[in-house]
């Protein structure tokens, strides 16, 4: 897909200074793959770190904000540009 | 031992100075102030708290250590009810509808909020000229940078328009522009601090941290905003740094201290910032603290590893800043094309451009070639780190290879200024607490360690500042 699709930026093209960056990533590989290393998560986390599985409720005050930072709203919904199909 | 926020609180406590007074005060500096470091000035928020601080301390009750005292927060951490930008057009109306955690535990504490602090666009840079409020002035001369992210939470420090502030370091934005700025920043472990109510940029190495004018400050400041939090499942209980720690230098005599080579022998390290470096090391000789050569990975690939990570990662978060759920939108006459005029003409070219490429990365093709090999990298530096821990106790570095540069230089080479970063983004991929410290380097010095050990950083930092007067 372009990447003026991927990044919803237009004209979006690839980068002569971050493609440089790359390359020293893709590059680099051999380097380091010898070892056949499997990726392992970092982290672990406990299920007694996981937080209740309740709803809390957003506050009143909270919610208004929400609202007020609508890009466009009408009658307190979200408005959207038409979906044309493709 | 010297603070700025204990000697407020002492005024305030013997009757010689006003809380309102000093916050007035305060708020006139930001205001007239020359170094652009304001994006929001919270005048009648911060008079209202100072009054009911005054009226307080006039009816005979006691204040917390904390109370009345003015700060800074970075305009990327959500203050409720007030601005939140970023620095961007995207988000310059929006109104941040809960507080970080953080602020919130500095809100509790009685700590008074003065103003929302100029940065890079969603921390993006290194130079805080990457921003839609103009470039930050750096403290000793308004022609040169700041440093960024965080430069104008560094400046006003710096200048004493806040008796600190609170910045975010996701590459080095706290220790880069606290090192152009002379005052300390720290970088706390990742997951010390919660991350709430921080506008993600990458959210595997992003952390909240203090910028302040004294150690003791960032001591104070560190316990405050440390700890559990439900909302970041990242966070983990901390133990409280202690008051004695500068106290008693004696378990410093075994400490080991070790230096990356590859960062010093580089040529892009300017002269006098390498001099100053070897010196500092026969300083700590003659302390009869050993220092020992380490060993790294190539330079560029560090830099690399992490733009690859940080693009992919700021290129997901910023997804939903598309005009619809949030941001300014500019209208179009479909949904597609509303996304892209909306994202084109709101973002910055920098942060665009980290977009773009964070997009290029994670798209198929390029995700097996460089970024799941990023990821390994990464794992590789996490290594490097753990192994060096195991044979020395602190690891010191410079914090960037250059003094500040002019205002408007690395916007016109970008792949300079993500080069100059290369000292600081290798400890943030490793999760590590890293403190700059204005001491023998013109721009600071990085001491790092292992995670959680803020402070034997802490002890080791004002160890640093007796044998370099």
């Amino acid at each position: 897909m372009p990447l003026e699709n991927l990044s919803s930026i237009k004209g979006a093209k690839v980068s002569e200074i971050v493609e440089e960056l790359f390359g020293k990533v893709r590059n680099a590989i051999h380097k380091i793959d010898e070892g056949n290393r499997i990726l392992v998560p970092e982290k672990i986390i406990d299920m007694e770190m996981l937080r209740d599985d309740i709803v809390i409720n957003t506050s009143e005050d909270e919610i208004k904000i929400i609202r007020q930072n609508f890009p466009v709203q009408k009658e307190g919904y979200l408005v959207v540009p038409r979906v044309i199909e493709e | 031992m010297e603070s700025e926020i204990k000697r407020i609180h002492s005024l305030f406590n013997s009757g010689k100075l006003l809380c309102k007074d000093l916050i007035e005060d305060k708020l006139n500096a930001l205001e007239m102030n020359e170094h652009n470091t304001a994006n929001l000035i919270l005048r009648d928020y911060a008079m209202k708290l100072a009054n009911k601080v005054d009226d307080k301390i006039k009816s005979g009750q006691e204040i917390g250590l904390l109370e009345g005292i003015p700060f800074g927060i970075k305009d990327v951490i959500l203050l409720k009810g007030y601005k939140t930008t970023a620095s961007s057009n995207m988000l310059k109306d929006y109104i941040a509808p809960f507080t970080a955690t953080a602020i919130q535990k500095l809100l509790d504490a009685g700590v008074i909020p003065i103003v929302k602090e100029n940065c890079d666009s969603f921390g993006h840079g290194s130079t805080s000229e990457n921003t839609v409020f103009g470039p930050v002035k750096n403290t000793f001369d308004v022609n040169k940078v700041a440093g960024g992210s965080s430069g104008g939470s560094s400046v006003n420090v710096a200048k004493g328009f806040t008796a600190f502030s609170i910045g975010a370091d996701t590459g080095g934005s706290i220790r880069q522009p606290s090192g152009y700025n002379k005052v300390f920043g720290l970088k706390p472990t990742y997951g010390r601090v919660s991350r709430y109510g921080l506008m993600a940029y990458a959210s595997s190495t992003d952390t909240i941290g203090p910028i302040a004018s004294t150690l003791e400050d960032i001591r104070l400041l560190t316990n405050l905003i440390s700890g559990k939090d439900i909302h970041d499942m990242n966070t983990y209980n901390s133990v409280n740094i202690p008051e004695d720690i500068f106290q008693d230098n004696s378990t410093l005599k075994d400490a080991k201290v070790g230096f990356y080579k590859e960062f010093i022998e580089t040529e892009n390290l300017e002269n006098g910032l390498k001099n100053d470096f070897m010196y500092m090391l026969d300083v700590l000789n003659k302390n009869n603290i050993q220092t020992e050569e380490l060993q790294f990975m190539d330079t560029e690939l560090l830099v690399s590893v992490y733009y690859v990570l940080t693009m992919a990662e700021t290129a997901s978060n910023l997804a939903r800043l598309d005009g619809i759920t949030y941001g300014k939108r500019n209208n179009s006459k479909n949904l597609k094309e509303a996304y892209a005029l909306t994202r084109s003409e709101n973002f910055t070219e920098e942060t665009k451009r980290r977009l773009i490429g964070g997009n290029q990365v994670l798209s198929h093709g390029h995700a097996e070639d460089i970024y799941t090999k990023a990821v390994f990298l990464r794992k590789r530096i996490i290594e490097i780190y753990s192994n060096d821990l195991k044979k020395v106790d602190i690891i010191l570095s410079p914090v960037s290879t250059i003094l500040p540069p002019m205002i408007g230089k690395s916007l016109n080479d970008p792949y300079a200024m993500y080069l100059s970063d290369v000292y600081t983004v290798g400890f943030s991929l490793g999760e590590l607490p890293v403190l700059n410290a204005p001491v023998f380097l013109e721009t600071g010095l990085q001491i790092a360690a292992d995670k959680d050990k803020e402070g034997l950083i802490l002890k080791f930092a004002y160890f640093l500042t007796q044998i370099s007067k």
